[in-house]
């Protein structure tokens, strides 16, 4: 369960960046000891936080309990920036870089984001503790993130951080395609983007060519096919897949039907044949009704089926079963796609009284599921 | 996102529209709760307590809020998951509620 992209930029958003100020009491000796000082401290004051918003009842009340207690990336990120520039060459600052890197947002040159990026591509892209960080800038969009990748792939020694480094590249690349696509038809959104990755990135993404970077993705995702597939154990490859089937880019469905055509391990098989039943039918959601689309949704439909007749019992990492993925969708495709007659809803309101869909025909239905917990 | 959800009932009254919810709050005394704080005049379905109770499972659910526009045939048109944001979400309903008026004139005549 995730809450929206969109309420999460929002929830950015409403937080005022704030300086660091804490002068601590007794720093702890060595550069690891004093990372994992930090580590626990983020941690407990994260943990904190969830139990408070937990217990809040009210949305007034969550949100006091935002603006006391959640714990600001602009208040941490600073914090291991500064372990990482006191000992730069140090394994350790590898570590608090890539906490940097996750927890910093998109800004311009002199942004911690931008600082962390270029202390890890001067020092440390042959380290091989990069491979944690590559599934994290797999997740970003800018072409420092890139640039990167590029330089753990090339020079790198480890095979295991080069097939991170060449994954990455691919999902990183496809989701920029994505979102330039997404900049294009929908103009109303740049200042969203702007509020969210700067100016900058913005304004380069708006000119960028979404065809090429495809292709580029494309690119990494049939090395990765041919020289790391193998190699990689198979619950990072049901995580992987379960990342491929919500991104939704058409250059990684080829390396899905290669784990699915050509991997004798029967659950890679599974987790490949839902991912990519998943990804067709995202890539058809995304676009305007056509042809395209009905012909995306046949073929998603036929691999939902697949994965229910052959791979039922495979169970995934994040809970269930293959089949219990594949059923809920297949019938969100045959039923509750658009175009379709909705389903009935049928229940109880908090007073117990019964109501249905269909009592509204004739209305148009804005239909929200919703709530607090 | 319940500002927003007022004003558009308030602004659609005496319209062919409906905003419907589907409350996954873990009891009904916690929607009742949330209802009268936030003031909402629309009605919701509680669904058994849960994200994974009968109608958010049917439904495929597994992010949230996640919005359906259903048309006033009955036809499903429209799926977000997040508010696709408030401009874009009046300009759908707007066309789909015109014409649905236009469509009530029809059969009158």
């Amino acid at each position: 369960m995730f809450r929206s992209v969109g309420g999460i930029i929002a929830l950015l958003l409403a937080l005022p960046a704030w300086g660091y100020q804490d002068k601590s009491k007794e720093k702890p000796t060595t550069p690891e000891q004093q990372y994992q000082a930090l580590l626990k401290e983020e941690n407990d004051a994260m943990n904190a936080f969830q139990e408070a918003y937990q217990k809040a009842k009210t949305s007034k009340e969550r949100n006091k309990i935002i603006a006391e207690k959640y714990p600001r990336p602009e208040k941490a990120v600073p914090k291991f920036l500064e372990l990482a520039e006191k000992y730069p060459q140090s394994p350790v600052a590898v570590d608090a870089l890539t906490e940097v890197v996750t927890r910093a947002r998109q800004g311009g040159k002199d942004s911690p984001r931008a600082k962390a990026l270029a202390i890890l591509q001067r020092n440390h892209v042959q380290s091989n503790k990069m491979g944690r960080i590559c599934q994290s800038l797999a997740n970003s969009y800018g072409k420092e993130e890139t640039d990167l990748l590029r330089s753990i792939l090339a020079k790198n020694p480890s095979k295991e951080v080069q097939a991170e480094a060449c994954l990455a590249l691919g999902q990183q690349l496809g989701q920029r395609a994505k979102l330039v696509r997404l900049l294009k038809s929908r103009a109303e959104l740049m200042k969203q983007v702007e509020q969210v990755f700067g100016k900058e990135l913005t304004e380069e993404l708006h000119k960028a060519d979404a065809t090429k970077i495809d292709a580029e993705s494309a690119h990494y995702f049939e090395e990765f096919a041919e020289k790391y597939a193998v190699q990689m154990k198979p619950d990072r490859i049901d995580q992987l897949c379960q990342g491929l089937g919500r991104l939704g880019v058409s250059g990684s469905e080829a390396l899905l039907r290669a784990f699915m055509g050509k991997d004798s391990r029967r659950e890679v098989q599974g987790f490949a044949c839902l991912a990519l039943a998943k990804s067709l039918k995202n890539r058809a959601d995304d676009m305007s009704e056509s042809k395209e689309a009905e012909k995306l949704r046949q073929e998603s439909e036929q691999l939902f089926e697949r994965a229910i007749t052959k791979y039922a019992d495979v169970k995934l990492s994040f809970g269930g079963t293959v089949a219990d993925q594949a059923k809920g969708a297949l019938y969100e495709l045959r039923y509750l796609s658009i175009g379709k007659v909705a389903p009935e809803v049928e229940g109880e309101d908090a007073d117990s009284k019964k109501f249905k869909l269909s009592d509204y025909r004739g209305k148009v239905v804005l239909l929200d599921f919703w709530g607090n917990w | 996102m319940y500002p927003h959800e007022r004003s558009l009932v308030k602004a659609m009254e005496n319209k062919p529209f409906v905003l419907l919810g589907v409350n996954s709050d873990p009891s009904k005394d916690a929607l009742k709760q949330v209802i009268a704080a936030e003031k909402m005049t629309w009605r919701s379905w509680w669904d058994g307590g849960s994200t994974q109770g009968p109608i958010a499972t049917k439904w495929n659910v597994h992010g949230w809020p996640t919005l359906y526009v259903i048309d006033h045939k009955g036809i499903i048109r429209h799926k977000w998951i997040g508010s696709p944001g408030d401009k874009v979400l009046d300009e759908t309903l707007n066309k789909l509620v015109k014409a649905a008026e236009e469509d009530a004139k029809k059969t009158a005549k």
